[in-house]
This record gives C-alpha cells, sequence and structure tokens, in this order.
C-alpha cells in the first residue's frame, strides 16, 4: 500500500503531464521545421512504451513484501507475538529464483518446469487454473501501447492504405516485445531443470538486455531522426512527396477530435486494463494491500499465553519446519556469495535479517 | 543544377544531390520550383493546384536513393532543440515512471534483471505479477475455509507470502497444509461460515452442544514444549 498510492500518483501525473503538453503541442502556431507530425510521432514512440505502465502499477501493488524491512518486520511481528521462527538458513539463488521471490519473474508458472511438482496447493492451483487467460491479458495489456501507437502514427500524415515507416517501426518494437517473450518461454524450456537455474537466469538477463538495447535504439533514434528522410515522407505507391505543409489544415483539424480520443483512449484502455486485473485477483491484491505496521491479529491472542508456537511440521515433529540445513551446504560458493548480502548468522532472531531468525526450539531440541 | 523551362525561366538548385532532408527548406525548394517553373518534370500534380515533388526527384535531390526500412544511416538528424523538447516532454516522464518499478532485493544482479526484464520482456513481467496475485488470492481462499476473519486471513496470507518470498517452500508447505488446519479446525466441523457469521448471540462453550474453537492459538500446546 506505501508504494502503490506513490506509484498511482505518478502515473496520474504523468498522463496529466501528457495532456498539458499535447495541449501546447495542439494550439501551438504551425512551424515548418517543427510541425505537430513530429510531436504526433513522439507521443506514439512513446506509447509503445506505456504497456509497461500496467507492470509497474501490478509490481506496486506486489511490491509490499519486496523490501528486506517490511518482510523483517512481518516475521518480526509474527516472532514477537508467536516465539522464534524455525528458520536457520538463507535459501540459496536458486532456491530464491525458482519459489517465487521475484514476483515480476516467475517461471515457476508453467506446468513443465519443476515447480509444477510443488508441494504448495495455492501454487499448483495458479499453474493449472487459467494459464491461458492470464498470458492472453499480459500480451493484451502490453499490446494496448503498441497498436494505440500505431493508430495514432497511421492517422497522421502521409496516410494511405500502406504502412508507413513510424507504423512499421513501431510493429517492430511490438514484434521485439513478443518475440522476446517467446524467448523467455523457450530459454525457461530449455533451463526447465532445477540444476539449470543459474544458466536460466543468465540466458534471460542477456535476452533482455538485447531485448532492451533493440527498443531503446529504436525509440532514441527515431527521437534523433532516423525516420527524417523523404522515403517516409511520401504517398504509399512512393510518387508524391507530402511535407507536412501539405497537410497542414487535415493535422490542425485532427488535432482537435482525433488525436486526443486516440491517446487518452490508449490510456483509459490501460487504466481499465490494470483496474480488470485488479478486480480480478482483489483477493489477492487485497492481502498486499493491508498496512503492515500494525499488530497481526491472528497471532495476537498467542503473546497472552506466553508459549512459543512450534513452527513445526506436525507431522514430522523431529524436524523443525522449513528447515533444510542440507541446502546451503549443497550450494556452490558462487551460489553462496550471491545470496550473502541478506545472511550472516546471528542469535539476534528479529533484530537480524530475516534469513538469520534462529529455530530457539530446534536448538533446544 | 540549371533547367531551362518552358516558360522562358530559369530554375537552379544549388547543392542538387546533397541537399539535407528538411522538412522546411525542401517545402521552400519545393515552392520556389512550382513557381518558377510548373513544367519541371521533377514535380507531379498532388492535386489540382499544388504541384510537390515527385518520388524519383527528392531521391536525385537528397542524394539518397534508399527509402528501404532498414536504411536508417540515411537520414537527417532534427535539430537539437527538436531533439532535446520532443525527449524533455513524451521520454524523460515515462522512463521515470518506469524507474519506479519495485525490484526485489535479493541483490545487484536480481535487481538489474528485474529492471531489463520489465523493459525487455513486459508481457512475461505482467503475467509473472498476475501469477503472484494468483498465488496469493488461492491462499486467501483456501485459508476461508477455516473461518477465519477476513482480516486474519489477510494477515496470515502475507504472512505465508513472505516466507515464499524468502524462497522457503518448506515452510509454505507446513503452513498452507498443516499448521493452519490444525489451529482452525473450523473446517472439519459441520459448522459452516454463513452460521457463524448470521449468530444473533455471542457463542458459548457448552457440554454437549457444538463447540466451536475460535482461530486463535490459545488451547493448541505446543508439540515441542521442553
Amino acid at each position: 500500500m506505501t508504494k502503490l498510492l506513490p506509484v498511482l500518483a505518478a502515473v496520474v501525473v504523468f498522463i496529466v503531464l501528457v495532456g498539458f503538453s499535447y495541449g501546447k503541442t495542439a494550439t501551438r502556431v504551425f512551424d515548418s521545421r517543427d510541425p505537430p507530425h513530429l510531436a504526433m510521432y513522439g507521443i506514439a514512440f512513446s506509447m509503445t512504451l506505456c504497456g509497461c505502465l500496467p507492470a509497474v502499477m501490478l509490481a506496486a501493488a506486489v511490491g509490499t513484501p519486496q523490501t528486506h524491512l517490511s518482510v523483517r518486520r512481518i516475521l518480526g511481528q509474527f516472532a514477537d507475538r508467536a516465539g522464534p521462527i524455525g528458520l536457520e538458513h538463507e535459501p540459496g539463488r536458486r532456491r530464491q529464483l525458482r519459489d517465487g521471490t521475484v514476483p515480476s519473474w516467475r517461471f515457476d508458472r508453467w506446468p513443465w518446469t519443476s515447480a509444477a511438482s510443488s508441494r504448495s496447493a495455492a501454487r499448483l492451483d495458479a499453474i493449472h487454473h487459467r494459464p491461458a487467460l492470464r498470458e492472453l491479458c499480459a500480451i493484451l495489456t502490453v499490446s494496448l501501447g503498441s497498436l494505440g501507437a500505431i493508430w495514432l502514427s497511421a492517422s497522421v500524415p502521409p496516410v494511405g492504405k500502406c504502412l508507413n515507416c513510424r507504423v512499421q517501426a513501431e510493429l517492430a518494437i511490438l514484434f521485439t516485445y513478443l518475440t522476446s517473450y517467446v524467448g523467455g518461454i523457450a530459454i525457461g524450456w530449455v533451463c526447465r531443470a532445477r540444476e539449470r537455474d543459474s544458466l536460466h537466469f543468465w540466458l534471460l538477463m542477456a535476452k533482455d538486455v538485447c531485448s532492451t538495447l533493440i527498443l531503446t535504439a529504436i525509440i532514441v533514434l527515431t527521437g534523433i531522426g532516423s525516420l527524417n528522410r523523404w522515403g517516409c515522407w511520401t504517398t504509399c505507391d512512393g510518387a508524391k512527396l507530402c511535407v507536412a505543409d501539405l497537410t497542414r489544415d487535415m493535422v490542425d483539424t485532427l488535432l482537435k477530435s482525433r488525436y486526443p480520443a486516440i491517446i487518452f483512449s490508449t490510456f483509459g484502455a490501460l487504466v481499465v486494463s490494470w483496474t480488470a486485473i485488479a478486480f480480478w485477483l482483489w483477493d489477492g491484491m487485497s492481502v498486499y494491500m493491508q498496512r503492515d505496521d500494525d499488530e497481526i491479529r491472528w497471532v495476537r491472542s498467542t503473546s497472552r499465553s506466553g508459549e512459543a508456537i512450534p513452527l513445526t511440521n506436525f507431522d514430522q515433529e523431529s524436524r523443525p519446519l522449513g528447515v533444510d540445513v542440507n541446502v546451503q551446504s549443497e550450494l556452490s560458493e558462487s551460489e553462496r556469495g550471491f545470496s550473502s548480502a541478506t545472511s550472516a548468522p546471528s542469535a539476534e532472531g528479529v533484530d537480524a535479517e530475516v534469513g538469520e531468525i534462529v529455530p530457539i526450539l530446534a536448538a533446544s531440541r | 543544377m540549371i533547367y531551362h523551362c518552358a516558360n522562358g525561366q530559369i530554375l537552379t538548385i544549388d547543392n542538387y544531390g546533397s541537399i539535407p532532408f528538411r522538412m522546411d527548406e525542401i517545402f521552400k525548394l519545393q515552392q520556389h520550383a512550382a513557381n518558377v517553373c510548373p513544367d519541371w518534370p521533377g514535380l507531379v500534380l498532388w492535386n489540382d493546384t499544388t504541384r510537390v515533388f515527385s518520388g524519383d526527384e527528392i531521391a536525385r535531390i537528397t542524394g539518397s536513393s534508399s527509402d528501404s526500412f532498414l536504411s536508417i544511416w540515411n537520414f537527417t538528424p532534427y535539430d537539437s532543440d527538436i531533439i532535446l523538447r520532443r525527449f524533455q516532454a513524451w521520454k524523460i516522464p515515462l522512463v521515470e515512471l518506469l524507474m519506479q518499478f519495485p525490484r526485489a532485493p535479493h541483490g545487484a544482479a536480481v535487481e538489474t534483471m528485474s529492471f531489463f526484464h520489465l523493459m525487455g520482456d513486459p508481457i512475461d513481467t505482467i503475467a509473472s505479477l498476475i501469477f503472484t496475485l494468483q498465488v496469493t488470492q488461492n491462499r486467501l481462499r483456501r485459508f476461508r475455509s477455516n473461518g477465519m476473519r477476513r482480516k486474519s486471513l489477510e494477515e496470515l496470507t502475507l504472512l505465508i507470502m513472505a516466507f515464499e518470498e524468502m524462497g522457503d517452500e518448506e515452510t509454505v508447505y507446513n503452513l498452507e497444509r498443516q499448521y493452519v488446519p490444525k489451529l482452525f479446525p473450523l473446517r472439519s466441523r459441520i459448522v459452516t461460515k454463513t452460521l457463524i457469521t448470521n449468530l444473533p448471540f455471542p457463542l458459548v462453550k457448552k457440554k454437549g452442544s457444538l463447540r466451536i474453537r475460535l482461530p486463535g492459538l490459545l488451547t493448541t500446546k505446543p508439540q515441542h514444549a521442553a
């Protein structure tokens, strides 16, 4: 909740800012050197990136437990009231990545990953319940920005029944998104075995860096003027040059009607898309939107008892719950180094890092 | 380039073959050519009154014959003030907004990857976030059957998500499957949630009657008490 409000405010400010900039462009005196056509193209290319906005808003909603402090506070409150928690090691990167610690990279959502044999019923349900709807929803949300951009660029002269340079570049951006997505699935399938998690991570990083560089190059180059050449200012058949001055009256009219409709309906569609996802998953969202600086009510009564809650496996009482003492020793040096930022043995309990909460119950046994 | 027009005038174009494609200058040149020499073969009719450069002619004037999409090196950059204005108005605020993307605090590599994953593969990012919410929602709804209050459900689910965030699936599993059902045993009783929530009087524990253990841990004995 603490993260979501600033991000929502930033999104609203951004849309208002776009509105002001648009108003300024629409009311400006026509300038042959910098015609409104260029401003519309600029907006269109920015709109291709706007597909990422719902991702930022969703991540902000899920983001509450993503910080060291909040996770530590939640577990700390639990430990304060319920007694020490049986967790004596910091899971290595291999476990962290596979088990859903990066909410924006859940490759464990595919049925072919070893996580599909996860024992968590909630996760199994999510893996097998409406996977196509989830993926289609994501594809559609990201495509909305690019489709709006293509619609806008196709409406700015020179127009005709052909794909002008801008539309081609925006299609290239959309194609890059889709290719990157499919590439990510392919990498995930190749590296589906648990022992290939590190390879998976670095391959995916390389793929995403390449994809980001391609997208950045397209957007920066078009901003500098890569499409400022005669081939991009001719009619569909290439027979006539159609400089901006020729279509000045037409653009002046469209600036007051069609263009703002396209731009703000695209933003509106993105907001609606995010709202629809929030509505669909409201129960899930509500978990993250609660404030975590209050007492945890469901364990409040335990403080009165003064008894420590055994976070143990009820069926295997000899083993503290969640403790797998062999995992850390099985990891390689590099993997240990990866997670070392959050772990250091300590007996300080909740005042230490999350992974340092020592299982007193286990020790006392 | 010098061209003798049918009307007796002479059309002269300096730097013919190497004129940069600047919209305003090309438009002025086009107007000049149309006024001086309407019959020049480099011009074609745009409408009944206006003549414009033909595609072939503008290629000769600028000296760049290629107009394919991939010929990105045959372009004329905009003036710097136009470039800066456009980046300032449309790009920088958006990039600033995208930088607000929360990243999992598991070291520089994971944080870097999270950001590149957002920029390079937003579809997978959104699908993953939806999946995370689905898991959370499923967890919350599964616990509902234990008869806990909504607020308690949310807190417990958040706690379990915190364990999942740490990558400790074993703990998550045990909390989901064993700890919670044992502490909140209403699931196995005939009492429905509707009955609990609609009772017009406070519940009293009475021998021989329906026994309800309210959510709480007071009566649960630690399994590992020394």
